[in-house]
């Protein structure tokens, strides 16, 4: 479905998705960045301490935050906030003839509609995941101060000694591939839409599972990847 | 065949068990303002999707300036479709985009000039009696209203050969006239094609030069207005004089 070689660059389109998926995302992602940061202090905070490991709270929360959580939850949430508007949208533009409009005035709904839409998301989620992660561990600074009683320094130093820039670099390419995947789904699923207004809510439903799945399996491979590679 | 633009011969089109088209044929000849009618869900609106590449026929072949385009790849498609235009029955106007948007759209993407643009679409504005919507979402216009953008942003373009799905359907009959005359304006001064689906019969004697009338999946009549008028076909008595009763029989 995708001919690379074919394609305009819509930047108008794009830039009007890449606006609105941030404004439209920022607050969710802050919030699920900053419970997930809490909730890893929570658990790891007592067991570490217990066997006197303070002094790797910081930087374990970061890891996780950093190769796994972040990229993750920010995908599954923007999947669920965005990629479902992006097929609703596209679905509700296919069975009201404006994809027909579309391609009548030889525009390519694939280049128009998919592909800005998908770059936006590939820009975009790299940038919420690194806000996710940021605002991950100032949940959990503030969970290790207020209630396991740790000096915020033990905290900060611990993720500067283990966190590696590696990590990060690991982070952001999962929110590229995330972005991507979620932009290719939601914009095939909204383009296949066929039957009403019912067909949009299926299209809506599949597409959100479909891009949460493929997002599931890719982070496994890219950990496994991201394992041989360093 | 020469003075043909665009040819559709023995078109098949079938939606599961549902036979839709049973072997159409038509011409669309240059310069020439085609009406077509037929009553509702006899297959209109599918067949001239055939026509332009929206749809694939089942069966049949179908012929632009001369050459097959049967089998054209969307990608080929996109070279043929400048010269085409088409409006939708259900207008199709972007939803997310302004009226001056929605209108200047085509002419955006042919890479027109703004100052152009921004002249042509106020004149097809003032034209269809839509000066001071400019700035209005499709979702602020009543049917009526939508219906008539729509209708602008499809002659706006201009193209060699226009599709028009039903442009007054649920007008009331002042606009309609109205938008006859522009219609006929258009023809004559840029000596475009059209191919127009009407319900109108009035609207329709007014307009066209040929009527074509489909029914149960075939052409029943094809004529000239003149002839349509002194036809004793059953299937156009039926049809222009509006009766129940009649060789069209349809399930209500
Ligand atoms: N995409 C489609 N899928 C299934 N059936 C369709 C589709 N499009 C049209 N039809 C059917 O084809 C028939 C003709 O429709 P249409 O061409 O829209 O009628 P009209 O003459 O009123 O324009 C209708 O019975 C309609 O239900
Ligand atoms: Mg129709």
């Amino acid at each position: 479905m995708w001919d690379f070689f074919t394609l305009r660059w819509e930047y108008k389109e794009f830039w009007r998705n890449l606006i609105r998926v941030g404004v439209e995302s920022w607050l969710v992602v802050l919030i699920t960045g900053t419970f997930a940061g809490m909730v890893l202090v929570v658990q790891t905070g007592h067991e570490f301490q217990k066997v006197g490991a303070s002094g790797y709270i910081g930087g374990v929360v970061a890891l996780a935050l950093a190769r796994e959580l972040a990229p993750v939850l920010t995908a599954m949430v923007i999947a669920g906030r965005i990629g479902s508007a992006f097929t609703a949208e596209i679905g509700s533009m296919k069975i009201t003839e404006q994809v027909d409009a579309l391609r009548v005035m030889a525009v390519d709904p694939e280049s128009y509609l998919a592909v800005p839409r998908t770059l936006a998301l590939m820009f975009m989620l790299p940038i919420l995941t690194f806000y996710s992660f940021t605002a991950g561990l100032i949940g959990g600074a503030f969970v290790a101060v207020k209630s396991l009683g740790l000096e915020l320094v033990t905290y900060t130093e611990s993720i500067k000694r283990l966190l590696m820039q590696k990590d990060i670099i690991l982070s952001l390419v999962k929110g590229a591939v995330f972005g991507i995947l979620i932009g290719v789904v939601s914009s095939y699923n909204g383009l296949e839409t066929e039957g009403g207004a019912m067909g949009v809510g299926k299209r809506t439903t599949v597409s959100v599972v479909a891009a949460i799945i493929s997002i599931l399996v890719a982070n496994y491979l890219l950990t496994l990847f991201s394992l041989v590679f360093y | 065949m020469e003075n043909v633009i665009l040819r559709g011969e023995d078109i098949h089109k079938s939606f599961g068990q549902k036979e839709v088209l049973k072997g159409i044929t038509i011409d669309i000849r240059k310069s020439e303002l085609l009406v077509i009618m037929g009553p509702s869900g006899c297959g209109k609106s599918v067949l001239i999707k055939n026509l332009i590449g929206l749809m694939k026929p089942d069966r049949g072949r179908i012929f632009f300036e001369n050459e097959e385009v049967t089998n054209y790849t969307e990608k080929e498609w996109f070279k043929v479709r400048p010269k085409l235009g088409m409006l939708f029955q259900g207008g199709a106007l972007f939803d997310y985009m302004t009226v001056f948007e929605n209108v200047a759209f085509p002419l955006e993407r042919r890479g027109e000039r703004f100052n152009a643009i921004k002249e042509k679409v106020h004149w097809i504005l003032k034209k269809l009696g839509l000066e001071g919507t400019e700035n209005l979402m499709p979702n602020e216009l009543s049917g009526g209203m939508r219906r008539r953008v729509a209708l602008a942003r499809t002659l706006v373009a201009n193209p060699l050969l226009t599709f028009l799905d039903e442009p007054t359907t649920g007008l009331d009959p002042v606009t309609t006239a109205n938008i006859d005359k522009l219609i006929l304006f258009l023809k004559k001064e840029f000596d475009t094609t059209f191919a127009v689906i009407t319900h109108d019969v009035k609207s329709a004697f007014r307009i066209a030069d040929r009527i074509v009338l489909l029914f149960g999946g075939n052409i029943v009549f094809d004529g000239t207005v003149d002839e349509m008028k002194r036809s004793d076909n059953p299937y156009v008595r039926q049809f222009v004089e509006g009766k129940a009763e009649g060789p069209m029989k349809i399930e209500v």
